[in-house]
């Protein structure tokens, strides 16, 4: 630290006479002319974050400007090309995550007065942010307290208050920003001036508020806090307000969760396998299905080039289509330049098995990902046919969810060169990837495949080689739980509508329906099998599966075929009815030795909770997963696990491991051996240990 | 075997004749191969590709081409596009287009201009490069659209507006615009398919070098039955596969030729130039076509360097001109004769012939040209006559007439066929021709590689 602080100060010798270098971060350097030129540079960062020593620097040099004459007018911007100021420092919060709300809400005050006495100049000394790079949170905060703004193009400039996702912002609150910068109509004048008006404004956003929430995020209704206290008692008492809550809310264990996923995220977008050898440039997609077409767009996105086949014409023009209507929805939202677009869409080669010179354009690629369809024998086929084509470095990737990459590789002549990349459908929406390397992986194969993910814009995390990997490992127990349930009679609306409220983005059964009962039923098949072989043995148990063949035998194949649990007939439907041919099938497979039609919510989430908790042990426990934050990640990003109760391992930390382990055997009593606890939970839950720790883990 | 060469170009006949019909093996000296070429389907305007620009067709035409040679673009030394009527907004578009098309940046590119036979003269440039050295791989074509033609204001109203933006008040501007306006100012200025310097309409002329030649309207709409029937049936052959691309949607059918067209159907339609007693109706002219079409010209040496099988050499190729007035259309005719002195070869020795259908009249009466003694003693004295085509050897796979003529883009069609058809048919010379606006005419040769 002694060290960077030497550093960050030696440039200011080489400032003009007037220039002033403040300790760390500013920097000041008065114009002849009388304007102030004030440079942000947090030292030893990428990005320029809002921190304590920030703040101190940024209220001392804003008295020093108020009360100098020879200051008329002040520019504010970064040193660093393309960062203005990226919000909060994030493991400054982590850090005084354990100290009492009071001191948390004299750091946010400190930031306030600093605000406050920025916004009082301005008539007589105007300021013009200049931003290059995101302005988020704090950073915005700042721009919007002086007078003017200028921005570049640049595809880096973002603007936003994006905190709220983990849950510590109230920025803008209390009224002071937003209602200063517009004309007030008679209706703002009644929402905001008037009593009645001011109950209608916020029942109204309180109502929107939890539509979207459901009550499982602090942050929302506390800036609405804010803003109905700085609109009804002023500015100052609304800052009071806003104090308070700051640090009621980092203190809270979802602001530690979602900080916790922030982190994990962070440190997913580090490659574990280091640098590779060589960079990968061009790729070619086998599938311009939903897979294929979505793994292209992620990379022409990305400065890749892709050389995407499919067996016809119509094939790979349904594939193109789709990328070129995405595409055109980023131009039209201006996301993307004419160019931009343009210059994507050229690297999207499509090719068919009637294109003469497939062959020929597979030959220069350096990463083949298949994409095709989901047996062992069509891959084996993939891999003889391309080992045959491409050069001796091009590394093949297989996007299965389910066959074991060793299999795979078993017909390979380099086996080295094979690796699993997983996918998650809507590939441009879902954040997550899994790369599977199995035994004869070679280490710069894997850091590759990291590396492609990573530049996708992926979180990527590293698994073992077995069934199901990690998501879908952890998920087919979760799953037959949910079938379980539904035998035991209990209603699949309200097992729906128990995950919805825990957070879950779509309820288990509408899951099963969303993905297919078919595609399900594969995915819970594939783990079934002997322990001891890596499948999942007894705890697959629990559900009488064979009811899964019963719908894809009716042809209930869920959402795609219109009708599963639910029946989408309807398709202004808010709310989809159970299917009737499906209750026929439920009440086939009804188990009448057991009753779970008068569970709670709460016991319904719990039962199907656990299953998905003590399969993520089992993979941490089994060296599946790396550690328990990937652990985390991996399931809010792929399975959506409620991300303010920060992923699997994060929840049983707030449980208490020692609660957990006396819930699963009091489960494991009543329902069998599927829920008995783990070796490592029970190792935890003895020495009192938590699976993540409070403080971010120390940069790589 | 014979290059092509500037020197050549001015060897006496006898002696090239001789050259062109030995196989000795190359002297050392480059030659121009054309790799290949494709295009995207022909459309009529306003149809398929009503919301494109120009750009748009050509960065397909040429990510289509890379796509199907699979040449990487870093191979690519210099671009060259040609097109007729310019978007003010990408007058160079061969360089915003490549761009767009994933060519890398360092590789330099212009567009060239002359009108109907543009691409052709774009492929000729990027050969020319070729010989001289400063270029090994060449992307050349061509592109048009009528359906997003840059209409003006009219000229009095463009004066207003170039003034106006010197005007210091709302006031002064207003005085500006309405002094002196008169209403038919106001209407808007089309792009108009007219000799600037004769001022006359394309179709007028071949009105009338159809009446000089003693075409007939029957004979004409025959010619244009042939082309609709000619392509109709290359489509459903599968002649094109390949050769057109699939355009946006994956489509690769032209809706241009229509396979019902029937002579009944032509008779009853109205003259569309000299009214009421012309002899060319829209069934005989070419239509407003959208399209772009592309070409991959390399040395041989480069080619086989990269491993790749060529079409076609370029053997040979000329640009004429002549009379505006009276030989506005007639260019083919010179150039064919031109160009068969300079590679040293008689029409006898073409097996495959491919003319740009401007107009049923203008082909028909470049054949008279071409096969009259009387012509030749009048206007190349001491020049032999090119000949009698054979209708055998001429357009087998449509023409503009029925695929469209979008006038940037038919050239490099023109060229990509003859060569596919020597490929196809297995023939050895191929002979292309092509009018254009300002009595100006284009003829190559092509040699099937290794033939």
């Amino acid at each position: 630290m002694q060290s960077a602080l030497k550093l960050a100060r030696r440039p200011a010798a080489a400032l003009s006479r007037r220039g002033v270098r403040n300790a760390g971060s500013l920097t000041m350097d008065v114009h002849p002319s009388g304007v102030a030129l004030i440079k942000i540079d947090c030292p030893n960062a990428k990005q320029n974050t809002m921190s304590k020593e920030l703040l101190e620097e940024f209220e001392e040099i804003t008295s020093r400007i108020e009360k100098d004459a020879a200051v008329k007018a002040v520019v504010l911007m970064s040193s660093k090309p393309g960062s203005f100021v990226a919000g909060a420092d994030i493991k400054q919060i982590a850090a005084l995550g354990d100290a009492p709300p009071e001191v948390l809400a004299e750091a946010s005050g400190m930031g306030q007065a600093a605000l406050d006495k920025l916004e009082s100049m301005q008539k007589s000394k105007p300021w013009v942010a200049a931003i290059d790079g995101p302005a988020l949170g704090g950073g915005l905060e700042i721009a919007l307290a002086c007078s003017h703004r200028v921005a570049t193009s640049s595809p880096k400039t973002i603007l936003g208050l994006p905190e709220a996702a983990i849950a510590t912002a109230l920025d803008a609150a209390s009224g002071k920003t937003k209602p200063r910068q517009r004309k007030l109509g008679w209706m703002d004048w009644f929402l905001e001036k008037t009593p009645p008006g001011r109950k209608l404004l916020f029942d109204q956003a309180t109502k929107a508020m939890l539509k979207q929430t459901k009550g499982n995020y602090p942050a929302p209704p506390a800036i609405l806090e804010c803003a109905k206290a700085g609109l009804e008692a002023g500015h100052t008492a609304g800052s009071t307000v806003e104090r308070q809550l700051f640090g009621k809310l980092a203190a809270t264990s979802e602001s530690a969760a979602l900080r916790g996923i922030f982190f994990g995220a962070t440190a997913a977008k580090k490659n574990p396998f280091g640098k590779p050898d060589k960079k990968v440039e061009t790729i070619g997609v086998l599938g311009a299905g939903l897979m294929g077409a979505g793994i292209a767009e992620v990379s022409i996105g990305k400065n890749l080039r892709v050389l995407m086949k499919d067996k016809d014409q119509a094939g790979l023009s349904r594939g193109e289509d789709m990328i070129l209507k995405s595409l055109g929805a980023k131009l039209k939202k201006k996301r993307l330049t004419t160019y931009t677009h343009d210059a994507q869409a050229s690297r999207l080669v499509g090719l068919t098995d009637g294109s003469p010179a497939w062959k020929k354009h597979f030959a220069g690629a350096d990463m083949v990902i298949e994409a095709v369809f989901e047996e062992m024998s069509v891959k084996h086929k993939v891999v003889r046919e391309m080992e045959a084509i491409v050069g001796p470095h091009c590394i093949i990737a297989s996007n299965t969810s389910t066959l074991p990459i060793g299999e795979i590789a078993s017909v390979a002549q380099r086996p080295e060169n094979i690796v699993g990349m997983h996918y998650f459908s809507p590939v441009p929406k879902m954040p997550l990837l899994e790369v599977i390397t199995h035994d004869k992986t070679a280490p710069a194969v894997a850091a590759a495949a990291v590396e492609v993910g990573i530049q996708q814009g992926k979180t990527v995390i590293a698994v073992k080689d077995v069934p199901g990997f990690y998501v879908n490992r952890c998920l087919g127990p979760f799953l037959t739980e949910a079938m379980a349930l539904t035998q035991q009679g209990a209603d699949p609306l309200a097992i729906n509508s128990a995950l919805l409220d825990f957070g879950m983005p779509v309820g288990g059964v509408t899951l099963c329906d969303e993905v297919g009962i078919d595609v399900s039923r594969h995915v819970v098949n594939n783990l079934i099998g002997d322990q001891a072989k890596g499948y999942l043995g007894v705890r697959m148990e629990g559900a009488d599966l064979r009811m899964l063949d019963r719908f894809v035998e009716e042809g209930l194949l869920g959402r795609k075929a219109g009708r599963g649990f639910f029946d989408y007939s309807d398709p202004k439907a808010k709310k989809k009815p159970i299917n009737k041919d499906a209750l026929a099938i439920l009440k086939e497979f009804r188990d009448p030795a057991k009753d779970a039609s008068q569970l709670s919510k709460e016991q319904l989430v719990e039962r199907m909770m656990m299953r998905f908790i003590v399969e993520a042990l089992y993979c941490l426990q089994d060296g599946v997963i790396r550690n328990a934050r990937d652990g985390d990640v991996a399931a809010v990003m792929g399975i959506g696990f409620p991300p303010f109760r920060g992923g699997p391992f994060m929840y049983i930390d707030k449980l208490g491991a020692d609660h957990v382990v006396s819930r699963l055997k009091a489960l494991e009593a009543e329902h069998g051996a599927q829920y008995a606890p783990p070796e490592i939970l029970l190792k935890h839950a003895k020495d009192g240990t938590p699976f993540i720790s409070s403080a971010p883990e120390p940069e790589a | 075997m014979l290059q092509l060469s500037t020197r050549l170009r001015a060897v006496r006949p006898a002696i090239v004749r001789a050259r062109a019909r030995s196989t000795a093996a190359s002297t050392g000296q480059k030659k121009v191969v054309l790799v290949d070429g494709c295009r995207i389907p022909f459309q009529p305007s306003r149809g398929e590709y009503f919301d494109l620009m120009s750009y748009d067709l050509t960065r397909l035409a040429m990510h289509g081409l890379l796509t199907k040679t699979a040449v990487d673009p870093k191979a690519i030394d210099y671009v060259l596009w040609g097109k007729v009527i310019q978007e003010p907004k990408t007058s160079n578009i061969a360089r915003d287009a490549a761009f767009a098309a994933g060519i890398p940046r360092g590789v330099p590119a212009h567009t060239v201009t002359q009108a109907c036979i543009s691409s052709n003269q774009a492929i000729c440039t990027g050969a020319s490069q070729i010989l001289s050295g400063q270029a090994e791989v060449v992307l050349a074509g061509g592109v048009e659209t009528f359906s997003d033609a840059p209409i003006r204001y009219s000229r009095p109203i463009r004066k207003k507006l170039i003034k106006m933006s010197k005007a210091k008040s709302p006031g002064q501007m207003a005085s500006i615009f309405f002094k002196g306006l008169k209403m038919k100012d106001l209407a808007p200025e089309q792009p108009a398919i007219a000799n600037f310097l004769t001022g006359e309409v394309m179709g007028h002329n071949a009105d009338r070098l159809s009446d000089r030649f003693g075409v007939s309207r029957r004979e004409q709409e025959e010619f244009a039955l042939r082309s609709h029937l000619n392509a109709a049936n290359a489509h459903a052959d599968g002649f094109y596969d390949g050769e057109v691309i699939a355009g946006p949607g994956g489509k690769t059918l032209e809706d241009g030729p229509r396979a019902d067209s029937s002579l009944e159907k032509m008779a009853t339609l109205k003259p569309a130039f000299v009214k009421p007693h012309g002899t060319v109706t829209a069934a005989s002219a070419s239509p407003f076509t959208d399209g772009a079409s592309a070409t991959l010209l390399m040395s041989d040496g480069k080619a086989s360097e990269l491993g790749l099988s060529p079409k076609a050499e370029l053997l040979a190729y000329a640009f004429v001109a002549c009379d505006p007035f009276e030989e506005l259309l007639l260019g083919p005719t010179y150039g064919a004769s031109k160009v068969l002195r300079m590679a040293g070869l008689s029409l006898k020795d073409i097996d495959v012939i491919e003319f740009h259908e401007a107009f049923a009249g203008q082909v028909l009466s470049n054949l008279v040209a071409m096969d009259s003694d009387k012509f030749f003693a009048e206007n190349l004295p001491g020049v032999d006559k090119v000949g009698s085509v054979d209708m055998t050897k001429l357009n087998t796979k449509g023409g503009s007439l029925s695929i469209g003529h979008p006038f940037g883009a038919t050239g490099a069609r023109l060229v990509t066929t003859a060569a596919n058809r020597l490929v196809k048919e297995g023939g050895t010379y191929a002979l292309v021709a092509a009018c254009a606006d300002g009595g100006l005419g284009h003829a190559c040769i092509l040699k099937r590689y290794g033939a």
